[in-house]
């Protein structure tokens, strides 16, 4: 049936809480179906000369019609949200397999919108990708997820070997954290 | 923290008053749909007061102050900042939620800090590109404008309701309030300061800009 391909997009990623792998053949799809509910359109009014007072033509121009913006919209809020769960994403674990489902207009769009934020903050002289949560104590207890290598600290350098144990100042580790490099323990 | 601007004598005695003040108008946008009047006295007032508070603990700790007092001013600058990075993003976040809104309606510009209005500057030919990259390039050419509205005269992107119901705490007495401006039948009610009423945000938000009520 008309439309069913768009509103299974959208159901699609209603139904996850994550984001899901980028559906680029379901998206063909619609593309299509669009493309020939269009022709269709185009064919119906040529034969009517634009003349849309015979009921039956102009029931038929209105169905198509309506079904084709049934599917863009649905494919624009498919892509719209998709969006919103990439840029909340940024704000937690950043896990490696979220780039994976993306498409590539999505990593670009990722890209450029870190970008933005990043000229943002420079404007505001305030970082607002730090401190994303309220801060409860100074340090943490932290253990190392993954090898990150030595970091400086106020209190000099710090080697992070994976699975050893820290007690580190939240500042210089939150985005540590945020990447997963860090898991912490307290 | 010292005191801006209050009109409330003993408040402005109290020197965390801004602090408050910032924490109020974060719950309000947290709770509302609408973007509020960016704050932009308070947020630049509070970005210089932590640069200074935070050399000011720097220069204290080479002077042997002790650690606890040193740890408590950090912990204390950390929540602040927070507070402030937090409201910066909620703000932007909405304004991320109500792009093509905002588009359409050039009014509510006022409302946005010269950074912001030109974020959404910036975010909007990266998302509409998104847009035609992925999906409206490869759409017949009439049907690639994104603004066109569908058969129920909705375009993409409004805002959501503005009239829904909000938790309103009166920090001041509020008078008589009419609870529905739109109904036929007038009602009022008598709100007292301390008091916790539920009421439509467009009642709400005139004493929201005034300051006399803030948002739960």
């Amino acid at each position: 049936m008309y439309g069913d391909q768009a509103t299974a997009l959208v159901h699609h990623l209603y139904k996850s809480s994550s984001l899901p792998p980028y559906k680029e053949d379901a998206v063909r799809q619609v593309v299509q179906e669009i493309d020939q509910l269009y022709a269709q359109l185009v064919q119906l009014l040529e034969k009517a000369n634009n003349d849309l007072s015979d009921p039956r033509i102009g029931g038929t121009a209105i169905f198509f019609h309506r079904v084709i913006l049934r599917n863009k919209r649905c494919v624009l809020a498919y892509l719209l949200h998709r969006f919103y769960r990439l840029r909340d994403s940024r704000y937690l674990v950043m896990d490696d397999r979220i780039e994976e489902n993306l498409s590539a207009s999505e990593q670009e769009l990722l890209t450029n919108y870190e970008q933005l934020v990043a000229t943002y903050s420079d404007k505001v002289q305030i970082d607002i990708s730090s401190s994303l949560y309220p801060p409860r104590a100074l340090y943490l207890e932290v253990k190392v997820l993954k090898d990150c290598g030595t970091i400086m600290t106020e209190n000099g350098p710090v080697h992070l070997r994976k699975d050893t144990l820290h007690y580190l100042k939240r500042t210089d580790i939150e985005l540590l954290i945020q990447q997963g490099y860090l898991l912490p323990t307290s | 923290m010292q005191a801006t601007s209050t009109t409330d004598t003993f408040q402005e005695q109290d020197i965390n008053y801004d602090v408050e003040r910032l924490r109020k108008w974060l719950v309000n946008e947290k709770c509302c749909n609408d973007i509020l009047p960016y704050q932009e006295e308070l947020v630049s007032g509070f970005a210089d007061l932590c640069e200074f508070q935070q050399s000011l603990v720097e220069t204290r700790a080479e002077k042997d102050e002790l650690a606890i007092v040193r740890n408590l001013k950090e912990m204390e600058l950390e929540r602040i900042r927070y507070l402030l990075k937090e409201y910066l993003r909620t703000r932007l976040r909405k304004i991320e939620n109500a792009l093509f809104y905002l588009w359409r309606d050039k009014e509510r510009w006022s409302w946005l800090s010269a950074a912001e209005a030109e974020y959404a500057k910036q975010l909007y030919p990266l998302i509409t590109t998104h847009f035609e990259r992925s999906f409206l390039g490869k759409l017949p050419e009439k049907l690639r404008a994104l603004d066109e509205r569908d058969g129920d005269h909705h375009s993409p992107g409004n805002l959501d309701d503005l009239d829904e119901f909000v938790f309103l705490y009166a920090t001041k007495e509020m008078g008589n309030v009419t609870t529905d401006p739109s109904s036929p039948v007038t009602s009022t009610i008598f709100i007292q300061k301390g008091e916790v009423v539920c009421l439509r945000y467009s009642v709400a938000k005139h004493y929201l800009l005034d300051e006399s009520a803030c948002l739960l």
